[in-house]
C-alpha cells in the first residue's frame, strides 16, 4: 500500500468532483457561491460544501486566500493535470514489469521494442499488404 | 464436526504450501511458447491460482469416498481402513484432537495467505476509487456512452473500471490517428469491456499477490499478453488482421512518451502481438481437453491416494 502514501488521496467523491468542476468552470468562488451552484441543487448545507472545499484544499487540489472574513477558493490544478496524476496513481502500484488490470492500454509503448523492431514489423505488414493479404 | 474441520483445515494448509511451492519452482520453466490466447491464459491461470484451486479440489475430492460409498451403496468406506484416527469423512467425522500442532500449523500457512489477499483486495479497492475519479473527471464523447475523453495531449487509449467499465481516449490520440485506426482501437478496447478483462485482471492480481515477484511477473505478463492478443483478434474479426497490426505499429510509432504508468518488460509484446496476427499459431479446439483432464486427474488423486495420504499424515502429526 506504499503507493497510497506516495500520492495524495485523489479518489474524489461525487461532491468533491462537482465542486472542482464548478471551480474549473467559474474560477475563484467563496463557499457560499459554490453552495449556490452545487449545494442548493443537491439540498445540502453550506457547511457540507465548506467541508468538501477544505478536503480538496487539504489534498492540494485547491488554493485559497482570505478575503474579508471568508476564504475564496480556486482550482490549483487543471483537469488534464488531475487526470495525469490519477493515471499515475492507478499505475504506480504496478511498477516495472507488473501492470494494473484496471488500466489496460491499447499499446504499451514501453513494451513496443526499439526502432528496429518497429521497422521490421512495419516492413512485414507492408509486404503482406502488397501481396493483397487480408 | 469440529474434528473434521480441524483435519480439513490442516490438510488444506499442507496442500496449499505444497501447491504454492510446486507453482513457484515449476511454473517459470513452463511458460514460454507460441500459443493462442485461450490456452495461454488458461495455462498461466492454472499456475497462478494453483495455491487456491489445487488444495480446494484435492480436499473436496478427498471427502468423496465416504459420501459416495454410502450414497451409491458401495459400503462404508471408513470401515475399509479403520486403522486411522482421523477419517476424512462427513459421515464419520473424527473427534477434535486439540493438538497444538493442528491449529498452529494451519494458522501459520493460512493466516499470512488471507492477510496477503486482504491487503491486495484493499489496494485494489483504492484503485477502483481512483479509476472512478478518473472517469468522473473525463468528458462525454460522441462515440457512445461507453467512451469518454481525457484532456491529455499524449495519445492514450485505456479501459478502466470494474463493474462499469469505461473506455477513455485522450484528445492527443484523436488528433493523431486516422478514423480507420481509431475504429480498430475502439474495437480492441470494446473487446476488453465485453470480456470483462478488468474484473478478471483484478482477480488475477489477488492471486498474484501470493506469489514471489519473480514468478508473479512472468505469469502476469503471460496473462496480459493473452488478454491483448484476444482483443486484437476480436478487433481483427471486424477490421481485418492487417489493419489491426497496422494500428498497433502506428500507435506505437506515435511514441506515447513513457506514460505515467511504467510497464516495461524485456521482450517486445508489440512484436509478439503483431506476429500473432500475421502468423497465428495452429489453432485447435482440443486444447480445452487438457485442463478438463487435469481437473479430473486431480479429483481422482484427491479421492484416492491423496485421501489416504492426508489421513496418514494427519494421524502421524497429531498423535
Amino acid at each position: 500500500m506504499s503507493h497510497i502514501l506516495r500520492f495524495p488521496d485523489l479518489a474524489l467523491g461525487e461532491l468533491e468532483q462537482e465542486v472542482l468542476e464548478t471551480l474549473w468552470h467559474d474560477g475563484a468562488l467563496s463557499p457560499g457561491e459554490v453552495h449556490e451552484r452545487v449545494g442548493a441543487v443537491r439540498g445540502i448545507s453550506v457547511n457540507t460544501v465548506s467541508s468538501a472545499l477544505k478536503r480538496l484544499h487539504g489534498k492540494g487540489l485547491l488554493d485559497r486566500e482570505k478575503v474579508s472574513h471568508s476564504y475564496v477558493y480556486r482550482a490549483a490544478i487543471t483537469r488534464a493535470e488531475l487526470q495525469r496524476q490519477l493515471i499515475g496513481a492507478i499505475a504506480s502500484k504496478f511498477a516495472d514489469e507488473e501492470r494494473s488490470g484496471l488500466l489496460a492500454a491499447f499499446v504499451d509503448v514501453a513494451e513496443a521494442g526499439g526502432e528496429d523492431t518497429l521497422r521490421k514489423l512495419e516492413a512485414m505488414i507492408a509486404a503482406r499488404l502488397k501481396e493483397g493479404d487480408a | 464436526m469440529i474434528g473434521l474441520l480441524e483435519v480439513v483445515l490442516l490438510a488444506t494448509a499442507l496442500l496449499t504450501i505444497t501447491a504454492w511451492a510446486a507453482a513457484v519452482f515449476i511454473a517459470p520453466a513452463r511458460l514460454p511458447g507460441k500459443l493462442a490466447p485461450g490456452p495461454r491464459a488458461v495455462r498461466a491461470r492454472l499456475w497462478l491460482y494453483a495455491p487456491i484451486w489445487l488444495p480446494a479440489l484435492l480436499v473436496s475430492a478427498s471427502v468423496l469416498p465416504g459420501v459416495l460409498g454410502t450414497a451409491l451403496g458401495l459400503g462404508d468406506h471408513c470401515a475399509a481402513h479403520a486403522g486411522h484416527h482421523h477419517h476424512l469423512c462427513v459421515l464419520h467425522p473424527p473427534h477434535i484432537s486439540n493438538h497444538p500442532l493442528a491449529w498452529s500449523l494451519t494458522a501459520a500457512v493460512l493466516l499470512p495467505m488471507f492477510v496477503t489477499l486482504g491487503r491486495a483486495a484493499w489496494s485494489g479497492m483504492h484503485q477502483f476509487r481512483l479509476a472512478r475519479a478518473l472517469v468522473r473527471s473525463s468528458r462525454a464523447s460522441s462515440f457512445g456512452p461507453d467512451v469518454r475523453l481525457l484532456d491529455r495531449q499524449e495519445p492514450l487509449a485505456l479501459t478502466v473500471g470494474f463493474r462499469r467499465t469505461v473506455i477513455l481516449l485522450s484528445d492527443g490520440l484523436l488528433d493523431a490517428v486516422c478514423p480507420q485506426t481509431l475504429d480498430v482501437i475502439l474495437a480492441h478496447e470494446r473487446a476488453h469491456v465485453q470480456r470483462r478483462d478488468t474484473a478478471w485482471a483484478f482477480l488475477d492480481s489477488l492471486a498474484a499477490a501470493l506469489m514471489p515477484r519473480t514468478v508473479r511477473v512472468g505469469l502476469m505478463r503471460e496473462l496480459v499478453l493473452a488478454r491483448e492478443q484476444a482483443c486484437d483478434l476480436w478487433a481483427a474479426e471486424r477490421a481485418g488482421k492487417l489493419r489491426v497490426a497496422q494500428a498497433l505499429t502506428k500507435v506505437a510509432r506515435l511514441g506515447l512518451s513513457q506514460p505515467a504508468f511504467g510497464m516495461s518488460v524485456a521482450a517486445s509484446s508489440l512484436e509478439t502481438r503483431v506476429l500473432h496476427l500475421l502468423e497465428p499459431p495452429q489453432a485447435t479446439r482440443w486444447w480445452v481437453a487438457a485442463p478438463i483432464a487435469l481437473v479430473l486427474v486431480v479429483t481422482a488423486l484427491g479421492a484416492g491416494p491423496v485421501h489416504s495420504m492426508i489421513e496418514r499424515v494427519v494421524t502421524l502429526l497429531l498423535h
